[in-house]
């Protein structure tokens, strides 16, 4: 059983950085598309840009970066290449998560990342590092729920998991995993 | 085997649900956990953990089935009972329900059977109305076959 608030909080930080980067991609003004561009045509490009989002103080929270974002006139979708979410937070310590691209669905309800994920938390007072990797990972800030279709692994210095598939509810603080799941645990430390 | 309690615990199962609220995860479906020469099969298993590690487990099935070696023989021990604890601390297997334990050709039943892998130490107790019949605890041994005795001196 992962334990020690590990999991779930590279997976609850998932879904604030879904909505992260609606709210960015509405608030930030893409250089609009000529007048004759296709409807398939994006109709707004952002190059490596850069977000970071601070507390009242100041303090930086959360960052964004990405290498491209595209916004479609047509569809209403959002595309994302090389996203990179950063949590910055000196007390639950770092969390990063990564995808080759994410598309975000017109109201922002849905976050469809894909290609190499990879979320990690940092060692962090006397919690080891932890990694999720996965092909794919959807994530429903609205709902507070992420799903992984295929197979993930998960480890940390203790335990680690595979599973074909994984469910997870941040409401309820319940993973599902299924697909024969194989965990391993490392001897007990006493 | 006492070195068993040093291994990794392997375990797979068809689905796992991990509550983090209650602490607890639940492995269902053809269950099987495996540390170092211990094997234990089940329908459903309910882990619990610590700091340190996996702590407890909580094992049902029809029955639940365990198998061990023993240490510095080349023999095996198997326990079958409708539910088994396991508690990771101790080495300590609790059968419980129709509760059978098996070695060689030896064998006890009763309502409740608890066994320590690491000392090898078990304890059987009967209980009324219990699955046994008449709850009473019962033991086979089977004395060993004149071929293995040990050779008589000349």
């Amino acid at each position: 059983m992962i334990s020690r608030g590990s999991l779930w909080l590279p997976l609850a930080i998932l879904l604030l950085l879904a909505a992260l980067s609606f709210a960015i991609e509405r608030a930030v003004q893409v250089t609009p598309a000529p007048e004759h561009a296709a409807e398939s045509d994006p109709e707004g490009i952002m190059e490596n840009f850069d977000a970071l989002r601070t507390d009242a103080t100041g303090r930086p929270q959360y960052r964004l970066s990405a290498k491209r974002l595209k916004h479609y006139t047509g569809s209403r979708l959002t595309e994302l290449e090389l996203p990179r979410f950063v949590q910055i937070d000196p007390e639950a310590g770092e969390i990063r998560a990564a995808a080759r691209e994410a598309t975000i669905s017109p109201t922002g309800d849905e976050v469809d990342l894909r290609g190499d994920v990879n979320v990690v938390r940092a060692a962090h007072a006397g919690q080891s590092a932890m990694t999720l990797r996965t092909a794919r990972l959807l994530v429903f800030p609205e709902q507070d729920q992420l799903r992984s279709p295929g197979p993930v692994d998960i480890r940390d210095d203790l335990l680690t998991v595979r599973a074909g598939a994984m469910h997870y509810d941040a409401r309820l603080r319940v993973i599902k995993l299924s697909g024969r799941v194989h965990t391993r645990y490392l001897p007990r430390r006493n | 085997e006492t070195a068993d309690r040093d291994k990794p615990i392997n375990l797979e199962a068809d689905t796992v649900t991990l509550d983090d609220i209650k602490k607890v995860s639940v492995y269902q479906g053809n269950v099987i956990l495996t540390q170092g020469t211990l094997t234990l099969r089940a329908d459903r298993m309910q882990l619990t953990q610590n700091a340190a590690g996996l702590d407890k487990v909580s094992a049902t099935g029809r029955p639940v089935a365990f198998r061990q070696k023993v240490d510095g023989r080349d023999e095996f021990i198997e326990g079958f009972a409708a539910r088994i604890e396991f508690d990771n601390t101790t080495s300590e297997l609790d059968l419980i329900g129709d509760a059978r334990l098996r070695r060689g050709e030896d064998e006890l039943r009763g309502a409740r059977i608890s066994y320590n892998s690491d000392s090898g130490f078990y304890k059987v107790v009967g209980q009324n109305g219990a699955g046994s019949p008449g709850g009473r605890v019962r033991a086979v041994i089977r004395p060993k076959p004149r071929g293995e005795q040990p050779a008589a001196q000349p």
